[in-house]
């Protein structure tokens, strides 16, 4: 990640490094982002943590604002190819899960956590991901930094394979005083082509929209983002608008 | 609608945000409430662009 330096000012005025900390306590940073899902991204709603799937233990998983599943994956130090290569794998095993077999999975977490998996997929129109083949995953890499020219590996994997890698990095600061401190660091890989999955979100949005009669409605909010210069976004059942500058940020859904 | 990612990118207080476009979270709009949720979208985005615009001129 691009490497912060920090200074305290004192009472009297005088600045004092702030000496930097390793992110060693994986299940540390597990637990912070279980208990805080804002860490990594606005509106994700943690569903499970050391889920098993075939190719082992899936760090974290959550469903995002636009009803996306997200696999979360964690590294102590920093991410490198290897974790690339780890995260596709379960995501790869996620993917493959029956409806029946996610709910298994998932049902003694969202039990404990008092959570309800229709309500949620409801709620973020999302509901026909339990069908597999509806399915829609990010996968998420958290880690203290990233080796070189891992974004553009990143970024050939969704080109190939259309599973959209994200990289949160972390930088851990330990002030001689209070608690400590963490400054995170967003890379996501942007996707400016329409993939084949968006081309057919398109299709199942259009007829949806025509079925509920409301069609102008999300036409008007697409012109009205148009002209401010927003970014607009469709996916199977709803429309992201983002920021110009980054297209991945979620503004609102429609 | 995500009230920190308005005030983060435009960039705005998040009472103005809420003044606009109202709360964080999920809403069922009818017409006329969703034509206001526009027109509150883009009264934020054009007085963000103006306040930045008005700043690098001082």
């Amino acid at each position: 990640m691009k490497k912060f330096a920090l200074w305290q000012r004192s009472k009297d005025g005088s600045l004092i490094r702030v000496e930097e900390a390793s992110l060693e306590l994986e299940e540390d940073l597990e637990s912070w982002i279980e208990n805080d899902p804002d860490l990594l991204q606005k509106g994700l709603k943690i569903v499970g943590r050391q889920l098993h799937v075939e190719a082992g233990p899936l760090d974290l998983l959550a469903i995002d604002p636009l009803g996306r599943w997200v696999v979360i994956e964690l590294k102590r130090g920093d991410l490198d190819r290897k974790t690339v290569a780890q995260a596709l794998d379960y995501e790869r095993c996620f993917s493959a899960l029956s409806a029946q077999e996610l709910r298994s999975k998932l049902a003694d977490y969202l039990t404990k956590h008092r959570l309800n998996l229709d309500e949620l997929l409801e709620q973020r129109g999302a509901i026909e991901s339990l069908d597999p083949k509806q399915r829609q995953i990010l996968v998420v890499l958290v880690g203290a930094g990233a080796a070189p020219g891992l974004e553009d590996f990143a970024k050939h994997l969704y080109e190939k394979f259309k599973v959209p890698i994200s990289m949160v990095l972390f930088q851990v600061f330990e002030p001689a005083r209070g608690d400590l401190l963490l400054v995170r660091e967003i890379r996501e890989i942007e996707t400016t082509l329409p993939s084949k999955d968006e081309l057919k979100s398109k299709v199942s949005l259009s007829a949806m929209t025509t079925q509920y009669g409301t069609q102008e409605l999300l036409q008007r909010a697409v012109d009205t983002a148009k002209d401010l210069g927003l970014h607009v976004r469709p996916w199977k059942t709803s429309v992201m608008f983002a920021p110009a500058s980054q297209g991945s940020r979620c503004l609102f859904t429609v | 609608m995500s009230v920190e990612t308005f005030a983060e990118f435009f960039p705005l207080p998040r009472a103005a945000v809420i003044e606009r476009i109202g709360r964080e979270g999920y809403k069922k709009f009818t017409e006329r409430e969703f034509t206001k949720f526009l027109d509150g979208v883009k009264a934020l985005v054009l007085s963000a662009r103006a306040s930045s615009d008005a700043k690098k001129e001082a």
